[in-house]
């Protein structure tokens, strides 16, 4: 038993003396990165993002150039390295993350998930830490703060699904409107008032609120008998795949679709992503509408996936990353690159604190041309968190992805 | 009223998966005295098998569950083995702590060999559809029904015409005269994981079919623990029943109350409802077997 | 336990004090004071873990007494802090309770919801009660999101930082300080409380509970005492962690974290109070390993190692402790003390 006891012991020195080494910097290096939950349900959204942040971090170290289709150089003498913790989605534990990543001397943040967001959103502001985020509900905007995003929020996206099928709406009577969401905190961020309101205002008639799983475990025959018995047109929600594609696919089975006997149009705000969608779904997913989706990685015409293209070919050609948010993580990689250039502009580096990079980067990002991977150039401001101004709205047409549309960003939260 | 047989038809056809799902459940619980947190984890891993030999493999639909139940055998053996038998006579908080561990272990694996991510393979399996007026059956209930109906009927053949299903019913009556007559019971015990094992893993195929494979398909363990309480612990027809009822159930009050709560969500928390009810006042559910305890 | 070599006790009170020898009221003196010195040497990073740590080892030492005294098995543990959570941070931050106020008022609050999500406990026991208290756990999360005006549903529920008077507890440090005083105090209260009749009845009620009603105890009192205890302790530590982080949403209080507090026990050890703070601080700071090698194994592995892991971790401890010591940590250390206690006297393995 001797050898056993003094094993335990051991072990845990270990574990402690492990957990206290501090990763020493090296001189003249910036971190980007921050918190990722490679653990729940978005964990496969967040592993593409990381793997985007990472080839876009190798891609400006080796070359100095921001992008190829961009003159500015990042500053010769500084690295940038990716720093990254996984949360696993839990608020505590991206919060202990959050202190040890600032301690570290990290100037920029990043935020993983609607969870995350909600309870760090408060602390960033009190440190005026400038952060990018994979989520993206209304409440980023109650007020704005120093949470930036580089889609539109949930809220936004689906008024402009609304915009897009008023305009093609032939009947004299109000189309009926009816919320078919998740059932987390990102699903219900749309159930707002202020979404009422503009539903109501655009003339439509809202009939009411039906929730699926997040991922759904069976398919929502109950919630789609009860749209189709209250009439309704057109359902919104925020979904991500898993809870899209068996929704859509038990919409096929029970006739519904805008292009089944039953004419009813399902659209969901960004994280559906109707690239993966259609690729999973083929012809059966004709029919479903994304707003403020990404382009499919195949869309080599477009300069932003053609530069993700070479950059998967370059580092890591046989194991490519196929998941779309890995567009996400080179988006949200430019975004703090650019703050962290811009606010070198202003100060130097020993004078670098998460405060400068707010006010002289994030704030001062304008026009920053993402060779299109996002709806429209990203511009940011004191209380302008929504990078862009215009939503891309896609739709599944023949098991492809198609471009549908383009409608403005109203601001609804 | 289509709306109501509408919600009642959909009910059976969740019904039917969750009482596949509770059939391995109670096959264990009723040989080894071992409450299976695990099994939904089974499921997961049986949707995952399920896109390994379809999508990338390509095998037909037969010798891709031919396939999985090797792997199910295998895997319902590692675990008897090397987690469940070191813990033969421990009380039920340890055992029931180790298929929690057992199923996070499992959480990982599946992780580590396909990345986290949802695997959808919509259209492989073979469909049934059927309609009557305007009511459809969701072939998914069909499909359910019958794999249900097949697993009920080996396992009852299993039961009463083989040695090892003799030796099954003796273990689960009393395992100390089951050991006294020189049967072993560790035997019995390894064959009810793979039993299990087996069951969850079609269970997965079945659900991925449906919802594609993915991590939070194990979630659907926790709503068949609902079931087997319904059904009382130790009956496999009582699993059957209850889970039919509570698909039901589920699904009407989902239909009917929902849009009423601000929130929602019912249908998610129904299944909970229901078991403290049960626990309450029926706590050894509508079929099984009210134990007496001496000092 | 065996006795340092030459010490004897002579009379009752020697033998159940919990300090028996002023070595061990040195020692304590000393713990205290390298406890409370703490946020003058370590970085805000190791005082957040530090904070975690105090308020998971409060929620732990009420569900010790639940389960490892009284043999109560509750899932639910999660649940009842997000009662005792909410109810402080909707009292602070919306009807302007002073937080003195409002953090007792959320203990109590957990403590009814135990009272009442423990009344199957009269009539089941065992697995029956785990399912019936999981069942409590969702119920719980469920209805806080249907009190939408009142919690703010799934968008959670902002909550300013706390302060008594004029003392700013939104600090790192003063919040350091408030957790870990009442830390302290838990786990006086919590090794106090298994000591008195209530305590001595609930482990009669564990080893058996019928023969425990046999012998004039009335479990129905005892069995609702056991959850209310184990209750408040959760509903304290639910209001702590809402007003540490200033937000309350039900992500906080995830299902698996219920399991993991029984975990903890079962690494630590399960019926000692020792054994509830050994658990929390070995798989907190697992978890903090986990967190820094991930990226690490990330890259040398594959990339979804580190989620991989993180999913694992605390599984495969609980695996190794179940097969190898399920007794725990804590009776490693007593063993350990025990040796050292005897040497170099020892006489016995």
């Amino acid at each position: 038993m001797g050898k056993t006891r003094f094993g335990f012991v051991a072990l845990l020195i270990v574990m402690v003396a492990l957990f206290m080494v501090p990763i020493g910097a090296q001189a003249k290096t910036l971190y980007v990165g921050g918190t990722q939950s490679l653990t729940g349900a978005f964990a496969e959204d967040s592993a593409a993002v990381l793997a985007g942040i990472q080839d876009y971090v190798r891609y400006v170290n080796e070359t100095k150039m921001m992008a190829p289709w961009r003159k500015e150089k990042f500053p010769a003498d500084i690295t940038l390295e990716v720093l990254w913790r996984d949360d696993e989605l839990k608020p505590a534990k991206a919060l202990s993350i959050y202190e040890e990543l600032k301690a570290k001397g990290m100037l920029v943040a990043r935020i993983s998930g609607s969870p995350i967001a909600l309870a760090l959103k408060d602390r960033l502001w009190e440190d005026q830490m400038g952060a990018t985020s994979m989520a993206s509900g209304s409440y980023l905007m109650t007020p704005p703060q120093s949470i930036f995003t580089y889609y539109p929020i949930y809220t936004d996206s689906c008024a402009a699904i609304a915009d897009w099928f008023k305009a093609s709406w032939k009947e004299s009577r109000k189309p009926r409107v009816a919320y078919l969401t998740a059932d987390n905190a990102m699903g219900k961020s749309l159930e707002i008032p202020a979404m009422r309101a503009y539903l109501d205002k655009i003339g439509y008639e809202f009939v009411g609120t039906q929730y699926v799983p997040l991922i759904a475990t069976s398919p929502p025959t109950t919630q789609l008998t009860w749209l189709k018995q209250k009439g309704v047109d057109l359902a919104l929600g925020v979904m991500i795949n898993p809870g899209s594609q068996p929704t859509v696919k038990e919409m096929v089975r029970l006739g519904m679709g805008p292009f089944q006997p039953y004419k009813m149009t399902f659209g969901v705000a960004l994280p559906g992503h109707a690239a993966v969608f259609a690729e999973a779904m083929g012809k059966l997913g004709d029919g479903y509408v994304c707003a403020g989706s990404f382009r499919p990685l195949d869309d080599l015409a477009t300069p932003g996936i053609k530069f993700c293209d070479d950059l998967q070919k370059k580092y890591h050609p046989d194991k490519r990353v196929t998941h779309i948010m890995y567009e996400g993580g080179m988006l949200e990689a430019m975004v703090q690159v650019e703050a962290l250039r811009l606010a070198l502009e202003k100060a130097p580096y020993e004078k670098l604190t998460p405060k400068v990079v707010l006010e002289q980067g994030f704030y001062r990002i304008k026009n920053l041309n993402t060779g299109d991977i996002s709806s429209t150039p990203l511009t940011y401001g004191k209380g302008d968190i929504e990078g862009v101004d215009e939503i891309r709205i896609d739709q599944v047409r023949n098991g492809k992805s198609v471009k549908v549309g383009l409608a403005p960003v109203h601001g609804i939260y | 009223m289509t709306f109501f047989i509408q919600l009642v038809v959909t009910g059976f056809a969740q019904g039917m998966v969750y009482a596949l799902i509770a059939i391995g459940f109670v096959i264990i619980l009723k040989c080894s005295e071992v409450f299976n947190i695990a099994q939904g984890h089974f499921v997961m891993i049986g949707g995952y098998l399920g896109y390994t030999f379809l999508v990338p493999l390509g095998l037909p639909v037969w010798a891709s569950l031919l396939a999985a139940v090797v792997v199910a055998v295998f895997m319902g053996l590692v675990i008897e083995r090397f987690t469940l038998r070191p813990l033969i006579g421990q009380p039920v908080l340890a055992v029931i702590m180790m298929t929690i561990a057992l199923a996070t272990v499992l959480s990982g694996l599946a992780t580590l060999i396909w990345g986290a991510e949802y695997k959808a393979y919509h259209g492989l399996l073979p469909t049934i559809i059927l309609k009557v007026g305007s009511i459809s059956i969701p072939s998914e209930s069909l499909i359910g029904l019958i794999v249900s109906v097949i697993c009920v009927t080996l396992l009852m053949l299993l039961f009463r015409y083989t040695k090892i299903g003799l030796a099954m019913r003796a273990t689960a009556e009393d395992l100390q005269v089951v050991q006294s007559l020189g049967i072993k019971a560790t035997t019995v015990y390894a064959v009810s994981w793979i039993i299990a094992c087996i069951v969850g893993v079609i269970g997965g195929i079945l659900l991925g079919g449906i919802s594609g494979a993915n991590m939070v398909l194990a979630d659907i363990g926790l709503k068949a623990f609902a079931v087997v309480l319904l059904g009382g612990v130790n009956s496999i027809g009582g699993a059957i029943f209850a889970g039919i009822i509570l698909g039901m159930l589920e699904n009407v009050a989902a239909g009917y109350l929902d849009p009423l709560l601000p929130g929602g969500g019912l249908a998610q928390v129904f299944p909970f409802i229901v078991m403290i009810i049960v626990l309450i006042f029926k706590p050894h559910g509508l079929f099984g077997l009210a134990t007496i305890e001496r000092i | 336990m065996a006795l340092y070599s030459g010490t004897f006790h002579e009379n009752y009170a020697q033998d159940m004090a919990v300090f028996p020898t002023k070595l061990h009221w040195g020692l304590l003196i000393i713990f205290l004071i390298l406890l409370f010195t703490c946020p003058l040497f370590f970085s805000d990073r190791i005082l957040t873990i530090l904070t975690m740590i105090g308020i998971t080892i409060i929620s732990v030492h009420g569900l010790n007494i639940l389960v490892g005294y009284c043999g109560q098995i509750s899932m639910g543990h999660a649940g009842f802090m997000a009662v005792g959570g909410y109810t402080s941070a909707i009292l602070y931050a919306k009807l302007s309770f002073p937080f003195w106020a409002a953090l007792p008022c959320g203990a109590l609050a957990a403590g009814i919801a135990g009272l009442f999500f423990g009344l199957p406990s009269l009539k089941i026991k065992g697995f029956y009660l785990i399912m019936a208290t999981i069942a409590a756990h969702f119920i719980i999360i469920w209805a806080i999101i249907q009190l939408y005006g009142l919690t703010g549903g799934a968008d959670g529920l902002s909550v300013p930082r706390p302060r008594i008077g004029a003392i700013m507890l939104g600090t790192k440090t003063n919040y350091f300080y408030l957790v870990m005083v009442l830390a302290c105090l838990a786990t006086l209260i919590a090794h106090n409380i298994v000591r008195t009749r209530a305590g001595r009845a609930f482990i009669a009620i564990r080893d058996n509970d019928l023969a425990a009603e046999v012998m004039g105890i009335s479990l129905w009192s005892y069995k609702l005492q056991a959850f209310f205890i184990g209750c408040v302790f959760a509903g304290v530590a639910g209001a702590l962690l809402v007003h540490y982080i200033s937000f309350a949403s039900t992500d906080q209080f995830p299902f698996m974290d219920s399991v993991w507090y029984l975990g903890m026990l079962i690494v630590g050890g399960m019926g000692s109070t020792g054994g509830a703070i050994f658990g929390v601080v070995a798989l907190k700071l697992l978890d903090e390993l986990v967190t820094v090698i991930g990226p690490i194994l990330s890259a040398a592995v594959a990339p979804q190692a580190a989620a991989s892991v993180a999913i694992m971790s605390h599984g495969l401890i609980i695996i190794i402790f179940l097969i190898f010591e399920p007794r725990g940590l804590y009776h490693r250390w007593e063993m350990i003390k025990n040796y050292f206690r005897l040497w170099p006297f020892s006489h016995q393995e």
